[in-house]
């Protein structure tokens, strides 16, 4: 039944998008001024004199079709060219030529964002991360991306995956998205970033601190925001990608785009193996778990008037297969596992203008999650595989009916205003959560103001409030400014309250057997923070160099986080409750240097945190510290694209708190990781190789005197990387 | 070129795709269990000696004369466990006394012995607080004599440590005693001035071939009673008795859905009968036994006779087979 409503949205969109458009079709072709070369990727952005404005990207043969009725004024972005606006005929087929300017760096960003603008724009500090470095970290997934990253921590458990630390918060106070839709299916409060696969993804953007007014729960610690490719324009485009890594990983994926006057089609789809690691490898057992990913999706975008659609489907499933050793003492059966987890993703995005000055972004989304946890026992004698009893098994699923849409009033004047809603539905399903079914509704409304008296000026606040079914949810404000100096200087200054909300599991968990007595708790309330921030920014040009030096200092104070905590001692009961204190702060400075060819970007970050008891108080801050190089040199000869990537994590005091109040402390230890990449074209661009070596310096775990991971028990050392590898990613692109 | 380009693609993809799957299980070769055994072991018509039997090792690890030693002491999380030689009968009274020297007899006093379960609390216990004296009746000999009463004060203890005083029940000079509680169990005798002994094989072993002593009802009490039987180690082995199946049917899987225990007098000593008629012990042939040792090893076993080629009682024999 609900299959066949989502179908029936799906074709709702698509009827209404067929309907044909009066304006006439306009070929427009971008090109390299100095060498000639068609550029893809280039953003246009057109507004009409009757009004009406629109946007596309250029394909991989550098053209865009747009259809307007009238003459237009169009601009035209792409990283690494000179900006440019020229005015445009209807019906005709301009040619646009972008002058190389290396020193301009400066990506588009949406997230969050009034309007579509530049980094330095932005009134939030947006680090984005684009396609062309994806392809040279020879990045298979968000995992692999993020590793490299700035105050990011990644923490690997061997079955729930890998999740985060952003800013000293943890991964359930950091909301991830694609194009905007929040992505369900946490376990253990973290998204396996190793399931976002990056193999249609455009940039990655990623806001430190709240933001909680635009998008609601989980947005606290920070906002990881997955763009995906937009499809391209022309008639015919297909993509394959095949990556093999040393270690064992054999992916392989490819896309079809069609475009015509009734808009385009992109159809994609792939398959990611990875055959288990360990450092020893007798045996059946891998401390990495053998996975199998199979992905695909399907959109379909237009032009409705000046309106652009989009709507699609993704489909996700991962198998991973957790091979039990030989079981002592006769050695001939072992407990096998297999987690199987499916996520099928439907999106609907529509954008454009309204009546007067104000435009309208809408983004709807239904989103499935399952994951399931089959256990055998195997006799290897046979190769029998025998179901273990009910008890061993789990299945939970999770669902997200999301819409979300901005209307925002721009103008030349110095005020802006957006005004927008959020509604959402979650529910929950398990044999774990109690009544084995639970839902919960959320229905937001948020508005933010700009004040923009002078072009180097802003202030812009916002406020969120919202209804939930289950729990009391909190007014949720934020404050920001941002200042240009005549030399340059940009300044920004934020406060900003987070929320996370309970989740299902934590209100209505259900897990009572022989050794657990787990039970939710419906009586939560919201965790909820205090963050401040302030960042300054100086970019030097000259003829052939560009410097630009940010340095940003925040501080997040997390309030009523949700923890398990014994309830009843004589029961043993443990329910999720409102106890810990979580405060974290940090400054990081990081530099970036760029002149024809080469790039430099060198970053360090000293993060504290603390972690307490509410009712205990005067937990000790400890102090951690990251470091970054990056280097990218552009061989121009040989046309080879050289980068390497490293980063050093230091040791980090861990505090931990127990269920009865007990801090214990210990220290991870120190680690290096160092990656080099060197990429090339061929055949006019048909033919990319991407050749490299991940984690060279061959760090595979470092030490843990604390408590392991929820399926590592107390183990000495943390699984971090999987060895040495070396690395090939082939990509074609065919017209 | 552009089939060229096709070619490298497809054999690109190719290779991705069909590389990268996960490899089937090799089988392994079954364990070889071998055939069924058949062991006997010589406890001595006295039954004087306990004789310790290790199933994986098929064979006979380590044999004692019961009457070396009196006192088990086992380590143990918080407080050492003490456990008296029950092969020989043994049991204790808690005085109320803390003055050792002025302790010169029995009269009034309630003894007790250690459960034939292994469980706790045992005979001498109570005595965390310390101060708490004790009367030791050190049981009989293979004879039916009197072995004697010594009387003792523990005094200080720890996890790993003990230190008593003791002393034959009528004596004033009165002996102190350090334990450093190196192994899992440590031995004392009274005899001879008081000793740590070595009793157990170097060797593992899963059972011992032993008197002990257990609960006899009598439609009264419960009175102490020496049976002969077999334990089980205190550590790691398990065992449940059966008389559904054929000792020939019991499998693995068989094994593997009963319910094992580590009660220590689980086999114990009711897999014989003594035939008043006939004035000899016959074997019960419905009982068997499954068991599954510290490493993991399940065995089936049951009794087949009492006594050996020369007719004397005391020597279990029977058939065991690993599963």
């Amino acid at each position: 039944m609900r299959l066949r409503f989502e179908i029936g949205i799906l074709l709702f969109v698509l009827g209404v998008g067929w309907c044909r458009l009066a304006a006439q079709s306009t070929v427009l072709t971008v090109v390299d001024e100095a060498t000639g070369q068609s550029l893809a990727g280039a953003e246009f952005r057109w507004q009409s004199r009757d009004g009406k404005a629109g946007g596309a990207i250029s394909n991989s043969m550098g053209k865009a079709h747009i259809r307007i009725a009238d003459s237009a004024d169009l601009e035209v972005r792409l990283i690494g060219y000179a900006p440019l606006t020229r005015r445009i005929a209807p019906g005709g087929h301009p040619t646009i030529f972008l002058s190389p300017d290396p020193l301009s760096l400066e990506p588009v960003v949406v997230t969050a964002q009034m309007e579509a603008g530049t980094i330095s724009e932005s009134v939030y500090p947006v680090k984005v991360i684009d396609r062309r470095r994806i392809e040279a970290q020879g990045a298979v997934n968000l995992r692999d991306v993020l590793r490299q990253e700035l105050n990011v921590q990644l923490q690997q458990d061997q079955i729930l995956g890998t999740g985060l630390s952003l800013q000293g918060l943890s991964g359930q106070q950091v909301k991830i998205m694609v194009d905007g839709v929040p992505v369900v299916g946490r376990e253990n409060g973290n998204i396996d970033l190793s399931q976002l696969n990056l193999n249609q993804v455009e940039r990655i953007e990623v806001i430190e601190g709240p933001l909680s007014v635009p998008f609601g729960t989980d947005a606290l610690g920070g906002t990881i925001n997955i763009i995906t490719r937009k499809t391209a324009t022309d008639h015919f485009n297909a993509t394959a990608r095949s990556y093999v890594e040393s270690v064992g990983q054999f992916n392989a994926d490819g896309a079809v785009e069609a475009a015509g006057s009734w808009g385009a089609i992109a159809l994609s789809g792939g398959r990611n193996f990875f055959g288990g690691y360990s450092e020893n490898e007798s045996g059946r057992f891998r401390d990495w778990k053998p996975k199998e990913q199979y992905f695909g999706g399907l959109n379909y975008s237009r032009n409705l008037r000046q309106w652009r659609l989009k709507v699609g489907s993704d489909y996700f499933q991962e198998l991973i297969t957790n091979r039990g050793a030989l079981r002592a003492p006769y050695y001939e059966t072992a407990f096998d596992d297999e987690y199987f987890t499916q996520r099928l993703d439907q999106h609907l995005h529509l954008k454009g203008p309204l009546s007067g000055r104000w435009s309208g972004d809408i983004v709807a989304g239904i989103n499935h999650y399952l994951r399931e946890k089959r256990s055998y026992l195997k006799d290897l004698t046979t190769l029998e595989s025998q179901l273990l009893a009910d008890e061993e098994q789990d299945t939970s699923r999770f669902g997200l009916y999301m819409s979300r849409g901005n209307f925002t009033r721009t103008s030349p004047g110095a005020w802006s205003l957006q005004l927008g809603y959020d509604a959402q539905h979650q529910t929950a399903f398990g044999s774990r959560i109690d009544d084995r079914s639970q839902a919960m509704t959320d229905l937001a409304a948020f508005g933010m103001l700009r004040y923009q008296p002078r072009d180097w000026l802003k202030l812009q606040t916002g406020v969120r409030g919202s209804y939930n079914s289950n729990y009391s949810a909190p007014l949720t404000p934020s404050f920001n400014l941002w200042a240009r100096s005549n030399s340059n200087w940009i300044f920004r200054l934020a406060y900003a309250r987070g929320f996370r909300a309970p989740t299902l599991k934590e209100l209505h968990l259900f897990f009572v057997d022989i050794n657990h007595n787990i039970q939710g708790n419906p009586n939560l309330r919201a965790e909820y923070s205090h963050h401040g921030s302030a960042a300054v920014e100086r970019t030097w040009v000259s003829e052939a160099n560009l410097l630009r030096v940010q340095g940003r200092t925040w501080y997040n104070d997390l309030n009523d986080q949700i923890s398990l905590a014994l309830a009843n001692g004589s029961t043993n009961l443990y329910t999720y409750q409102n106890v810990l204190r979580s405060r974290s702060g940090g400054t990081t400075l990081t530099a970036d240097w760029k002149r024809e060819g080469w790039g430099v970007q060198l970053g360090g970050s000293v993060i504290g945190q603390s972690r307490e008891f509410i009712e205990a108080g005067d937990a000790p801050w400890v102090f951690s510290g990251e470091g970054t190089a990056r280097l990218n040199y552009e061989w121009e000869w040989p046309g080879i694209q050289w980068a390497l990537f490293y980063k050093y994590s230091g040791r980090t005091p861990q505090v931990t708190v127990d269920s009865e109040g007990n801090f214990s402390q210990f220290t991870l230890g120190d680690f290096h990781t160092l990656d080099l990449s060197a990429s090339r074209s061929f055949l006019k661009n048909r033919f990319h190789c991407t050749l490299g070596g991940k984690n060279l310096l061959n760090v595979t775990s470092i030490a843990n005197p604390g408590p392991g991971g929820v399926h590592s028990g107390s183990s000495t050392t943390l699984p971090m990387n999987w060895g040495r590898t070396v690395f090939v990613n082939l990509k074609w692109n065919l017209k | 070129m552009i089939r060229l380009q096709y070619l490298f693609m497809g054999m690109a993809f190719s290779l991705t795709m069909l590389t990268g799957c996960l490899p089937e299980d090799e089988p392994v070769t079954p364990f070889d269990r071998g055939s069924v055994e058949l062991a006997q072991v010589e406890m001595d018509p006295s039954y004087r000696y306990q004789v310790f039997f290790d199933l994986s090792a098929g064979s006979v690890t380590g044999e004692v004369d019961k009457l070396n030693w009196d006192l088990r002491v086992d380590r143990n999380e918080g407080f050492p466990v003490i456990r008296l030689n029950s092969s020989k009968l043994m049991v204790a009274a808690r005085t109320s006394t803390t003055d050792l020297a002025s302790l010169t007899d029995r009269n009034g006093l309630s003894f007790s012995f250690d459960p034939s379960t292994g469980a706790t609390p045992t005979a001498i216990s109570g005595w965390e607080d310390g101060g708490v004296s004790f009367v030791v009746d050190r049981g009989f000999n293979t004879q039916g004599q009197l072995l004697g009463d010594v009387k003792l004060q523990l005094e200080q203890l720890s996890e790993d440590r003990l230190a008593l005083s003791w002393a034959d029940l009528s004596a004033t000079d009165v002996q102190n005693l350090v334990l450093e509680l190196e192994n899992e169990r440590t031995y004392y005798s009274f005899s001879n001035g008081g000793q740590v002994v070595s009793i157990e094989p170097d060797l593992d072993w899963d059972l011992i071939f032993t008197q002990y002593t257990t609960g006899l009802f009598d439609g009264t009490d419960t009175i102490p009673y020496l049976v002969t039987g077999v334990l089980l180690h205190p550590e790691g082995i398990s065992a449940a008795r059966d008389t559904l199946y054929d000792f020939a049917d019991i499998t693995r899987e068989v094994a593997e859905t009963m319910v094992l225990t580590e009660i220590s007098d689980v086999i114990g000593y009711d897999w014989k009968e003594f035939d008043f008629d006939q004035g000899l012990f016959t074997i019960d042939e419905g009982v068997n036994y499954i068991l599954r040792d510290a490493e993991g090893f399940y065995f089936k076993l049951r009794f087949r006779d009492f006594y050996n080629d020369q007719g004397e009682k005391g020597a279990p024999l029977f058939e065991y087979q690993l599963l």
